[in-house]
This record gives structure tokens, sequence and C-alpha cells, in this order.
């Protein structure tokens, strides 16, 4: 067996094996000071070609949660199928929004039940009566709550820059940023990551917006040139940056003036 | 089906992720050569003649008759339509089993499905499919949705974990609109404006990525279609032949363009009427021998079937 | 059931009579009106249950518990047959359990009301069944303890949510002397006091049956958990009813 640098990469390796359509994926979902930011890339892989690529990884499970799915696809959109409907038919009996909690415990005890059959990994993200909160549902499906939570293939690249990165109470333009970044370095480093970025943002007025990120912020030097290669042959066009998408100055790590075109080639 | 050695045994595992093969067939369990046989209670060794002495090489199931395919569909999005299209060759191995068959599948008067994979699976899944929509329309009266199709293959392909070898590509045009789905084998599925798959699916995967967009005319659709299953045609060595191609709009009927391309005619038909004296005759020798008992004379054949098997013995090209 | 209309279609809660009632339950709410009187209140931040337990024998050492814990916020009290009141009790339980198991959160009170409810008016459409001779009175919090609950599930699968409830044999003179309470500013203790009063105020002397109270309660003193009230509290509670009657008399 071959020896790998994560629990994240193993399990995607093993999916490669078993034959499946993959999810070999950068999700991730952080707190804010008034809701959730989830996010994904969207990536769907068979083998080494890519499935598809403009996939929507974040499925609303009820007006106020998502579950971002990584692992087989195909078990994936089956599980978060089920606890759609059976979280639909709890809010009617409880004439009231489920919890995040209700929900992620829900997807962990199926995800339990079946794991040695399915290959799952989920983040449950979502605003109830209490607040925002984030579940973590891995491999072995323990249901583990956390201010931010990332998963996927990708994840194994990114743990380091969240750590140097997460705050608490940040803003929703902060942490929208925070998630966008996370996830751009993922992707550029995941073979199995790539494609754009989608993002939904819950608040605590239960209102949900949903965000794709074409362009996502480029950070090395060599996908940097790739694009701009790319952009000459035509097959690119000159990415509209948002404002939102400039890159925190506070942040010492990486030393990009604007992101996706810093390191031109003269 | 029958395996290599005459034996009907399959492995009924699936394949474990650790194995360098992919796939493990006569030893499910590879310990049972190595020391920890013994651990296993309930282990026969009656098996393990057989199992040392089955060749490398026969390791392998027989193989079924797959349709190595170029399939595909897209959106119109400026009609409001749906295109699909698909080659015509059916294979088993290395022989084409089949040059003209058809794998744009019925399941609606809306909703059409092409199939690539196991020809008998996908022939059997749209069946199965179908029928359920029919009986969902008698119940409803109403017509079927192309996103119940979708939930209908997925939950029939789910429980079978890949081992129903059915790729497909649904479209259709409901009263929400036009609708593509790529339905995978293991029962996952992505909601896209054009899809490809099958053997072929990365050639007319170009063709679609360099010239899709969604102001094309319904003509324009139908003509990428018609170029994306020919590159798979022709570059693509398990599609081939002719190409199909179904257009659905709203509220019409589909219509069905069954071989509205035959870039693969033969330039060389065959020609079986010889010339007379064709062969010449070297040499005629004529053996007597003592006449035997005379059998009851056989029922002669209608001379229409003699025919047939003459032209089914006679060699093609 | 006397000759007249309907007469022979009281036997079973399969059938209906012939002006449309379904004698069985009928009878089952009798069998509530014969046994002892069960009250609940929601007060401020609060909800009180009382029993009144007859002492059927005067060897009995002391009466069995009436009031049931279901889930750690929620209680029941109830009045009817006592087998079915206790099978009740656990269905209920067991009902709390299942929830907790599938959700990994507490069952509102309200749901279990209306799954209670259910679950009674399924025994009142079929012959197989004899409809539960029991009203329950179900109390407590839900898991984030805002509001107190109240709701009381009749024989028939009636299910409403209270104020102040009561049922048994004494329930319309109870019903009249809860009417009269300030409920939304009734304190947990004032509570206690005055479910103590009311039912030794409504117990029938002229049959001189000698009786135990029981009293729980769920309350910020009680971390919202359902318990009985404390011996000491209700040693004073009964004292205080018991002068109340006495100057009652008195005056």
């Amino acid at each position: 067996m071959q020896a790998f640098a994560t629990p994240e990469q193993a399990f995607h390796e093993a999916l490669k094996a078993k034959g499946g359509v993959d999810l070999g994926t950068s999700i991730m979902a952080c707190r804010f000071n008034g809701g959730v930011v989830c996010g994904s890339d969207s990536r769907t892989s068979t083998g080494s070609y890519v499935a598809n690529r403009i996939t929507d990884k974040l499925t609303q499970l009820t007006p106020n949660i998502y579950v971002c799915r990584s692992g087989s696809s195909a078990d994936t959109q089956i599980l978060s199928d089920y606890v759609r409907y059976f979280l639909e038919m709890h809010s009617l009996e409880l004439d009231n929004r489920c919890s995040v909690y209700t929900a992620a415990h829900m997807l962990g005890d199926l995800a339990y039940q079946y794991k040695e059959q399915m290959q799952t990994s989920f983040l449950v993200a979502g605003v109830d009566s209490t607040g925002p909160h984030i579940f973590c549902v891995p491999l072995g499906s323990p249901v583990i709550e956390e201010p931010w939570s990332i998963g996927g293939s990708g994840s194994s690249y990114i743990y380091g820059h969240c750590d140097a990165t997460y705050r608490e109470n940040m803003t929703q333009d902060e942490c929208i940023q925070f998630v966008t970044n996370a996830l751009s370095l993922a992707m550029q480093r995941d073979g199995s990551s790539g494609g754009v970025i989608r993002l939904a943002v819950m608040t605590n007025d239960f209102k949900v917006e949903r965000r794709l990120i074409t362009d996502p912020p480029s950070f090395s030097r060599a996908s940097t040139a790739c694009k701009t290669a790319r952009r000459r042959l035509g097959l690119l066009s000159p990415p509209a940056l948002s404002p939102s998408l400039v890159f925190l100055p506070r942040f010492p790590l990486f030393v990009v003036s604007a992101p996706g075109r810093a390191a031109r080639s003269p | 089906m029958v395996g290599a050695n005459g034996e009907s045994r399959y492995a009924p595992a699936p394949p474990k992720p650790s194995d360098p093969d992919g796939f493990c067939f006569h030893s499910p369990h590879p310990e049972v050569f190595s020391g920890q046989a013994r651990h296993h209670h309930r282990h026969s060794h009656q098996n393990m003649a057989s199992l040392k002495l089955q060749p490398a090489d026969q390791k392998v199931l027989p193989k079924a008759k797959k349709t190595g395919t170029t399939i595909c569909g897209l959106i119109c999005h400026r009609e409001g339509c749906v295109v699909l299209g698909a080659d015509t060759r059916a294979t088993s191995e290395a022989i084409i089993a089949d040059k003209n068959c058809s794998k744009i599948h019925y399941l609606a008067p809306n909703i059409y499905c092409c199939g690539a994979g196991t020809a008998a699976d996908t022939e059997h899944v749209t069946q199965l499919i179908s029928s359920n929509l029919k009986l969902l329309r008698l119940n409803s009266g109403r017509q079927s949705r192309v996103d119940v199709a979708c939930v209908l293959l997925k939950r029939h392909l789910f429980p079978y974990q890949g081992y129903v070898s059915a790729a497909l590509v649904l479209g259709g045009v409901d009263f929400t609109g036009p609708h593509i789905y790529q339905v995978w084998p293991h029962g996952s599925t992505d909601s896209l404006d054009y899809v490809t798959m099958g053997s072929g699916s990365m050639a007319a995967m170009s063709m679609f990525e360099s010239r899709y967009s969604h102001d094309l005319t319904l003509d324009q659709c139908k003509d990428l279609v018609h170029d994306a299953v020919l590159a798979g045609i022709f570059n693509d060595e398990g599609s081939g032949s002719n190409v199909d191609i179904t257009i659905i709009e709203r509220n019409k009927p589909a219509q069905i363009l069954r071989n509205m391309d035959t870039p693969n005619t033969r330039l060389h038909p065959m020609r079986f009427q010889m010339p007379l004296k064709n062969t010449v005759v070297l040499r005629e020798f004529i053996e007597l021998h003592e006449a035997a008992p005379v059998a009851p004379a056989a029922v002669p054949a209608p001379a229409k079937k003699a025919e047939d098997e003459e032209r089914a013995a006679m060699p093609l090209e | 059931m006397s000759h007249g209309l309907g007469s022979g279609y009281d036997l079973s809660a399969g059938t209906y009579s012939q002006d449309g009632r379904v004698f069985q339950v009928e009878y089952a709410a009798k069998a509530v009106e014969n046994s002892g009187n069960a009250i609940g209140i929601r007060g401020r931040d609060c909800v009180v249950l009382g029993v009144d337990k007859p002492r059927v024998s005067e060897m009995l050492v002391r009466a069995a518990p009436k009031n049931a814990t279901l889930s750690q916020n929620i209680g029941m009290t109830s009045a009817g047959l006592v087998a079915d009141c206790r099978t009740l009790a656990n269905w209920c339980r067991e009902e709390c359990r299942s929830y907790k198991n599938q959700y990994h959160t507490e069952i509102p009170v309200r749901v279990l009301s209306e799954r209670l409810s259910l679950e009674m008016q399924e025994h009142t459409t079929t012959s197989y069944y004899r409809p539960y001779g029991a009203t329950v009175i179900l109390g407590g919090f839900d898991e984030d303890h805002t509001k107190p609950q109240l709701f009381m599930v009749e024989p028939s699968g009636k299910s409403f949510g209270y104020r102040a409830c009561s049922c048994g044999m004494n329930q319309s003179p109870a019903r009249t002397e809860l009417e009269k309470l300030d409920l939304p500013n009734l304190g947990a203790e004032e509570a206690v006091m005055t479910v103590a009063r009311i039912l030794h105020q409504i117990h029938d002397e002229s049959k001189n049956l000698a009786f135990e109270l029981e009293l729980s309660w769920a309350c910020a003193a009680t971390g919202f958990r359902h318990v009985p009230v404390p011996p000491e509290l209700l040693a004073r509670a009964e004292e205080a009813a018991k002068r109340f009657l006495e100057e009652r008399d008195h005056a």
C-alpha cells in the first residue's frame, strides 16, 4: 500500500481505484460574526478526466443549511438527497427551522450506517436559531463542530494557511476573502481540484446568497505564467476582478500586488 | 455466460481498492496463498490447486458486448430545445458486433436518452425507466419531467454500485425548459449545458468546448452535435459508422434523425454475382461407389432459406 | 346502553352509531371522569403538575406515583385507568428516546403531544382496540428553555395547548378555580401552593375518601427539569391548603 501524506489523499486514491466518479475536492466552511460562508471548487473527475468542471458541490439541505460534499459523487449525492428529505419532514413536524446540529448528526448517522460501502466526507454549515454553526463529518463519520473546517483532497495543502490566517469575529467580506483565498491555494496545488469557486453565504437573518467566482485569485508564479500564456493564445479572457478579490494586505506570506496578474512575464 | 475455462464462477466481491490490478477475479481473498489461511475458519483447501494452476491470463472476465461509444447532447438555449447525438458502433472486444445499432433510446415523448456502456444494461435500464415514466404519466395525466427521469435512473443505478454498466446522456424538454443530464453508472448525475459520454467523449467534448455558446441556433446546434459525433467516429476506435441525432423541442414530437449522416458507406459495394466460368476447372475426377441403401428423401428446405444460409456463410469483403 | 337510537352500536370503536357517534370513545371519557383529578398549570417560567391519589386501602404504605418524567424536561400527569396511564407513560418515554436518537435533540412538548394524540386516536378507529381510558397532561420545557409548555390529550385523540387544564372526577369545579388565576404572573412556588389548594378544594368530601397529593414541577429552580416537588414544599403546600379550607369553612 502506498503511503499518503494525509487521510484525505489516501481516501482520494482509494476512490480512484474503485472506479467511481470522484469529487477530488477542496471544500471549506468558515464562521464570521454574522453567519457562515461555505465554498468549494467545481471539479468532478473520473480518473484523470474531468467529468464536470462546473459542478455544484454545495447542496442545500434546508433553506438555512448547506452541505459541502466530497468523496464519491454518487454516494454523497444520494446521502444528501435522503437527508434533505428527512429534514423536510422534520421541519414540517417541528413547524420551525431545524437545527444545523440535527442535520449534521442525521448525515453522520447515515454515513456511519453505510461506512463500509460509502466513501463520503461532508461539511455541514448553516444558521439556526442559535446562530451560525459548522460541523465536519469526515470519513469515519464522527460529527465535530468547528469554527472553520476544510475537507477534500485539496485541504491537505492549506491547513497551514488556514491556521495562520483564521481570526475570530471576521466580517462577512473578510470571511469570504479568507475562504476564496484558501480554496484558490488548494485548487492550484491539488490536481483533483480546480475550476471555479462556488460560495454560499448564510447570514443570521436567514438569508442565503450564492456566489460564483470564475476567476479565482492566483498566487504562484507558475500558474500566473500559465494563465498569461493561455491569455495570449486567446484561451482565457482577461479576468474582471471585483474589488472583493483584492488580496488582504495584512497577510504576510505571499507578496502579490494584484492577484491574477502579478507576475506577468516581461 | 461461461468463463474462459468452462467454469461459470464469478467473483461476487467488488474489487478491493488495495488490489494492484484493480480487479481480483479468482481470489477475492489474496491471503489464501499466505500462512494466514489457517486462521480462516471454514476455509476449504479444495480450491487451492485450481487457484494456483490458474494461468494469469485467464483471470479475466469474458467480455460483454460494449457500446464503445460516442454519445453527446446539448441544450439550445436560444430555441429552448435539446439535441442528442450518438454513433452507431457496437463492439465486442476487437470485433465490431453491430455496425448500425441505435443508441438513442426512448424514455418519453419529450425525453430521450443516449446510452454508453454494456449494451444490454443501457437497453434494459432505459426500457425500465421508460415504462415507469409511462405509468407515472397515466397516473398523473401530466407530461413526464426530465428531472424525474434522472432521479429514477440514479435510484436504479446506485444500488448496483456500478455493476449495471450504463453511462447515459439524458435529454428532454418539459414545462420547466430544456435539460441535459449526465448519468454515471455508479448513480451520480450532473446537470449541464452540454455533455458527452463513452469512449469517444473526449473527442466530442473538444468540439463542444471550442464551439458551444448560448447563442447557437438550432441548426448550428445540430451541426455541432453532428461534428462532435463525427469527431468520436473518426478519432475513437470504439466509435464508428453513422451519426444518429434526436432533436426534442417544446410541444412538438421529437425529430428522430436516424442515420442522419453516413460517413462510412462502403466504397466498394459487395458484388456477389461472379461471372460464369470464373473458376477454371483444371481437372475433373468422378469416383464411383457402391450404391448405399436409399434413405427416405429429406424434405427440401424452402428455396429462400437456402439462399439466406448461403449468404450468411459467404465471407463479406 | 338503554334501548334507543344507536342501541347495539356501542360495543366496538370500529362502528359508528346511527347518529354518527363512537360510543366506545365516549365511554373511555367516562372512565376518566370516574377517576381522581389531575391538574396542570403553566405559570411564569414554570409548569406544575398535580394529581390526587385516592387511598384505596388503609393498609397501603404509599400510593404508587402517578406523575411520570418522560424525558429530561418533560413530565406528565394523568387521570383515568391507572394501568392505561402507565402504558401511555412508557409509550411517551419510548417516543422521546427515539426522537432523541433520530434528531439528537430533545423532543418538543408540542411534537410529543401530537404524536401521543395520533397514538390515542388510532385506538379509536378499529374494533381490535379498546380506546385508552386516560387523559394525559404533558408539561415541561423545550430544549431552548424559553417558554413553559402545557398540553392535554384526551381519549378521543384531541390534543390542545393550555395555560391551565384539569381532568378527572371534578374537572369542572377545578376549571372554575383555574380560570380565576392570574397565570402569567404566577411564580413557581406560588403555583405549587395553588395546585395543592385547588386539589384539596375540589375533593369530594361527601365520599369521604382519603387521598394523597402528588405534585411535580419544572422551573428555573429545577434547572428546567421535570422533578417531584420537594417533600418540604409539598408539606407546606398541603398545610396551607388545609388552612385555607378551614378558614373558608369558618367564614
